[in-house]
């Protein structure tokens, strides 16, 4: 490797500490058939590995990260206007994370330390599972949604499903909430 | 294999850097380290595995395939700086900053 691609550039030297250990896994609640009769009851295209990827996902964020107030299915899936399996691109799950402030942040940002534990826990989630046909996309967001496309916004109050919540959702987002809320995990403290 | 473009799209980021009105291009700098970070993921692999990705669809699951979970949600991470870019204004110097961080990381395990 030339001695270019050795060299950082404007302090580009700094490292994010890596993802903490999470406790142990919610595997009760991800194992009970009522949780994935909700969600297929609620959303009756979800094929069955997304189906459990999801309650998957909403039980490990309820457990381990109290930090995570919300997650909101949006996008073409919850829609129900998906491209299907089968064809060469499928629609991707696309996921909103909502997270509570951090305290005394001035902006409505998520620390990159934090979302790597997201990240973390998501992807060990996914990973658990068989390849799926569809792509997991994840979108972490301060639940404040301070600084976030208006279009993006719309979109989500107008199709999202609330699949899981810790507590009331932000002003902008309380007709998701009104369309109810899918899964019913039991959560550790906030 | 990816040297040739990972020299050409890392070198890129020094004269950019020199730039100094960064505002109407920080988009396309997230753009550029992201693409740092996908080549130097493939230069990393192929020197520590002897295999690497082409595309950068299914790569997390590559990575943990490879026992490299610190690089897959690094890799996650970096797709996430970028979707704020398309869903949000995140298209700060903040949001560059970030995306270096992660390139930075990743780039630190591929030559390691």
């Amino acid at each position: 490797m030339g001695t270019e691609l050795d060299s950082g550039v404007n302090g580009d030297t700094t490292s994010v500490p890596e993802a903490s250990g999470r406790a142990t896994q919610p595997q009760a609640y991800t194992d009970s058939p009522g949780a994935l009769a909700a969600l297929r009851t609620r959303l009756p295209w979800l094929d069955q590995g997304i189906a459990e990827l999801l309650v998957g996902v909403a039980a490990d964020l309820a457990h381990m990260h109290p930090e995570v107030r919300a997650l909101i299915l949006f996008g073409s899936l919850a829609r129900h206007e998906e491209r299907p399996l089968g064809v060469s691109r499928p629609s991707d799950v696309d996921l909103l994370v909502l997270l509570r402030p951090i305290a005394g942040a001035t902006k409505a940002r998520v620390r990159l330390e934090d979302k790597l534990g997201l990240y973390h826990t998501i992807g060990e989630r996914e990973y658990r599972h068989a390849a799926l046909a569809r792509g997991l996309e994840v979108v972490l967001a301060d639940e404040r949604l301070a600084d976030w496309d208006e279009r993006f916004i719309e979109n989500v109050a107008r199709d999202g499903v609330l699949l899981w919540t810790r507590g009331p959702l932000p002003a902008v987002l309380t007709s998701v909430a009104a369309r109810g809320t899918v899964l019913d995990v039991p959560t550790s403290p906030a | 294999m990816h040297t040739e473009s990972l020299q050409r799209i890392w070198n890129a980021r020094l004269p950019i850097w020199a730039i100094r009105q960064l505002a109407p291009i920080t988009g396309a700098m997230i753009e550029l380290y992201w693409g740092a970070a996908f080549e130097w993921l493939a230069y990393g692999a192929e020197h520590k595995h002897g295999k690497h990705k082409e595309l950068h669809e299914g790569l997390v699951r590559f990575l943990r395939d490879l026992g490299e979970s610190a690089m897959a949600d690094r890799w996650a991470a970096m797709e996430g700086v970028r979707r704020g870019g398309f869903y949000g204004h995140h298209n700060a110097l903040d949001d560059v900053q970030e995306a270096m961080r992660v390139c930075q990381d990743i780039r630190t395990w591929a030559l390691s």
